[in-house]
């Protein structure tokens, strides 16, 4: 008790929050389906999301008066901040009401956005981009206050897209070396391979939550719990993790694939050469051969 | 924690009321250790909870710190325990004050809660009056606060009422004729780090409030409330009640508020009110006390030689007159002050209730970095504690006296039973007079009563 710093909890959490439209459209069809049913999954509309969200920031500054926080907005092609961001002028006002208010100006903005992106490359959000600013901003705040203990806290809604496993994994294990957490909530229905291993390596908590009308009390029960409180607090982890990778050359997520021995890039298919760091393989096999044996010796991930 | 035991020795009742304030609420809540806030977080949403459930919230390895918090959320009041009906002691319901649960759910779906309207900006310019920076009410706030520490240590200057009364009151000075002096327990606050002693002073005066027949409730939630102001802000005092306006104009004088005259019409609130409630957020405090005690952990400014000579490398008029208190000050310098420790001048420490040990540990915990590679001068520290044991020459302990014994024979067996048994302290053969010490004084009368009767 008498040491000033055993028990500090004084902390930094940038939250970033999945804003794709699409995502969040189909999430409305299933929360109406699911009206009635009493058990299983039930959905959230955005509105209710950003309630939820709203209160576990109020919750998180009150309970320490040094708490910093920063939102950042994961959409379609860019990613931005929300709080803190110099558009918002209203001096006076509470963090949360700040906040609270570039939500909803957000969720007003995100219908007209829609139009202006084609429905291609709409089906997912820039994950790694988002995961980059906020690591970038923690690296920031570090500087000056270099005892803060910062975590990420990621809302998820979208499917991984597997163009970004590269990036993905490039910010998952900067976060491990700097040891900040990753805790994800997952908005869905299925399970983010990206965010399981990012909560895995990095010592975060991974939630998809059942019953998503009691966001709140997820939020207020487990990710609230500061980094410090967990070294003595039993939070929710994962038992079973999705490993697999996606390959190199077709960003396929692969069971079976070939790794380079030099710099272990993942390709699905067999090359002459690698395209990562150069090596050229001068060892020459039967395909087929190889096919036919490693399928019966076992249909485990050969990366593990 | 001071705060906490102060809430806890409160009246049942007096603690309820404290907690239908929303901000005491929050104050309370933030300045519980992170473990207890989390608890109480999780408890928000539910009815009432077993024991048994919240015992898996935590890992095995830190069972005790699990029973602290729980048991510090008990002594608070902010937890209830409901046995079990069937005696089964981890089916024993917890259940969270009720007040305190709503008004800590009020604040998390409140968006826009001020708990005073700060002046604007443009407001304090169209007064035409400078507002104040950071920097400049730190500096207010740690020189108020300096002078409240130097008039503990410095005789000869007399304080403001208010402060020169809560230093009695609290037992850090006492009085000494007309003069006031520092006390023993002075001189251990002196040593100890800002935010208890302010804490300390806060306490007394809230006490004192209560004697003079203003309510101590009042004051408290006033002080949360401070809490949470902004730095750097200023607030309008026509805002507050009269009540509050008082107890503002005392708090100006441990620098907790700034008010820059009787007249004005704003004050602002200092960084020690600020984190006053959370004491624990160190990098608020830690600029602050670092300042006050300049060098007192960090770089020393004491050199003791084995002359007995001490110089202290320091322009504070404070760490001089609190080395003064046990050393005669020979001359100044703009960076060192030169002194000599005397028998009179430890002696006079001595009398005020300083202890020798005290002293030595002054000297350690502020030795120059030099003296801590050369080796503390021994000899020194040995005679203080010499001058010590001079003024306890005489050591008192409870014994008994036996005489008038009827023969020699029963006297000197009685003293060989006495030597034996290691009771013995004293005895006279041609008076047949005999003192043992207190434990003996049964044994020795059941000894003569079996022998002699």
């Amino acid at each position: 008790m008498d040491n000033v710093n055993e028990d500090d909890d004084t902390s930094l959490l940038v939250i970033i929050v999945d804003l794709n439209a699409y995502s969040w459209g189909k999430q409305v069809e299933l929360a109406e389906q699911n009206i009635d049913s009493t058990s299983g999954s039930r959905f959230i509309t955005l509105s209710t999301f950003f309630e939820h969200l709203v209160i576990f920031i109020n919750a998180y500054l009150l309970l320490n008066q040094e708490n910093q926080i920063a939102v950042i907005s994961s959409n379609v092609g860019e990613s931005s901040f929300i709080y803190p961001s110099n558009h918002v002028d209203t001096k006076d006002k509470s963090i949360s009401f700040k906040i609270s208010q570039s939500l909803n100006n957000i969720s007003k903005h995100l219908i007209e956005e829609i139009h202006l992106t084609s429905e291609e490359n709409s089906s997912s959000s820039s994950f790694s981009a988002a995961m980059s600013l906020a690591l970038c901003y923690i690296n920031r705040i570090k500087k000056d206050n270099s005892t803060i203990r910062s975590r990420i806290l990621v809302f998820n809604i979208s499917p991984d897209v597997s163009t970004q496993y590269i990036p993905v994994m490039n910010c998952i294990f900067s976060a491990q070396k700097q040891s900040i957490p990753v805790d994800s909530c997952i908005l869905t229905s299925t399970d983010s391979t990206f965010l399981q291993q990012a909560s895995h390596l990095t010592n975060g908590i991974y939630l998809r939550p059942h019953r998503q009308d009691h966001l709140g009390q997820y939020l207020l029960s487990s990710f609230l719990i500061d980094s410090y409180s967990r070294k003595f607090l039993n939070v929710p982890t994962l038992k079973t993790v999705d490993y697999r990778a996606s390959c190199f050359c077709h960003k396929k997520i692969v069971d079976i694939g070939f790794v380079c021995s030099v710099c272990l890039s993942i390709y699905c298919k067999y090359s002459s050469s690698c395209t990562t760091c150069g090596t050229k393989f001068t060892i020459k096999f039967n395909i087929n051969q190889l096919k036919t044996s490693s399928s019966s010796s076992s249909s485990q991930s050969e990366n593990k | 924690m001071k705060i906490f035991q102060y809430l806890s020795s409160l009246p049942e009742n007096e603690i309820q009321d404290l907690y239908s304030d929303a901000f005491t609420c929050r104050a309370v809540l933030r300045s519980l250790p992170p473990r207890a806030k989390q608890y109480l977080m999780r408890l928000l949403v539910v009815d009432s909870i077993s024991m048994q459930s919240v015992y898996q919230w935590t890992t095995q390895s830190s069972i005790q710190a699990h029973k602290d918090a729980i048991r510090k959320l008990l002594d608070l009041k902010i937890l209830t325990r409901v046995p079990n009906p069937k005696g089964v002691v981890s089916q024993d319901q917890l259940f969270l004050n009720q007040r305190f649960k709503d008004n800590i759910k009020d604040s998390l779906t409140d968006l826009d809660s001020v708990v005073l309207k700060s002046v604007k900006d443009n407001q304090s310019a169209q007064q035409h009056i400078k507002p104040m920076t950071v920097e400049e009410l730190d500096k207010y706030s740690k020189g108020q606060w300096e002078k409240v520490l130097y008039y503990l240590s410095d005789e000869g200057k007399a304080p403001p009422e208010l402060v020169s009364d809560l230093l009695l009151s609290s037992n850090l000075t006492k009085k000494n004729g007309t003069s006031i002096a520092i006390t023993s327990e002075g001189f251990k606050f002196m040593l100890k780090d800002i935010y208890t002693q302010i804490w300390t002073l806060i306490i007394v005066y809230l006490n004192t409030l209560e004697s003079r027949g203003r309510p101590r409730k009042e004051a408290l939630i006033f002080l949360f409330k401070l809490s949470f102001l902004t730095l750097g802000k200023s607030y309008y005092l026509a805002d507050l009640n009269p009540n509050q306006r008082d107890m503002l104009f005392d708090l100006k004088e441990f620098g907790l508020v700034y008010v820059r005259s009787e007249k004005s019409d704003v004050f602002y609130p200092t960084r020690l009110a600020i984190s006053l409630a959370t004491g624990r957020t160190v990098s608020l405090m830690n600029d602050l006390a670092q300042e006050i005690s300049t060098s007192q952990k960090d770089q020393g400014y004491l050199i003791l030689e084995t002359n007995f000579r001490i110089y202290a490398y320091t322009q504070s008029s404070l760490q001089i007159s609190l080395i003064s208190l046990f050393v005669k000050m020979l001359y100044r310098l703009p960076n060192l002050a030169v002194g000599i420790l005397t028998r009179e001048s430890v002696r006079s420490a001595l009398l005020h209730g300083i202890t020798a040990d005290q002293i030595v540990d002054f000297v350690k915990q502020n030795a120059h970095p030099n003296m801590v590679i050369s080796g503390y001068p021994e000899v020194v520290f040995e005679q203080i504690r010499l001058w010590e044991s001079e003024r306890n020459r005489i050591t008192y302990k409870k014994a008994v006296l036996f005489d008038s014994f009827p023969n020699a024979e029963s006297f000197s067996k009685t003293v060989t039973f006495a030597k034996d048994q290691y009771f013995l302290v004293w005895f006279d053969e041609t008076k047949k007079m005999l003192v043992v010490n207190d434990e003996g004084s049964e044994p020795i009368r059941n000894y003569i009563k079996k022998n002699f009767t």
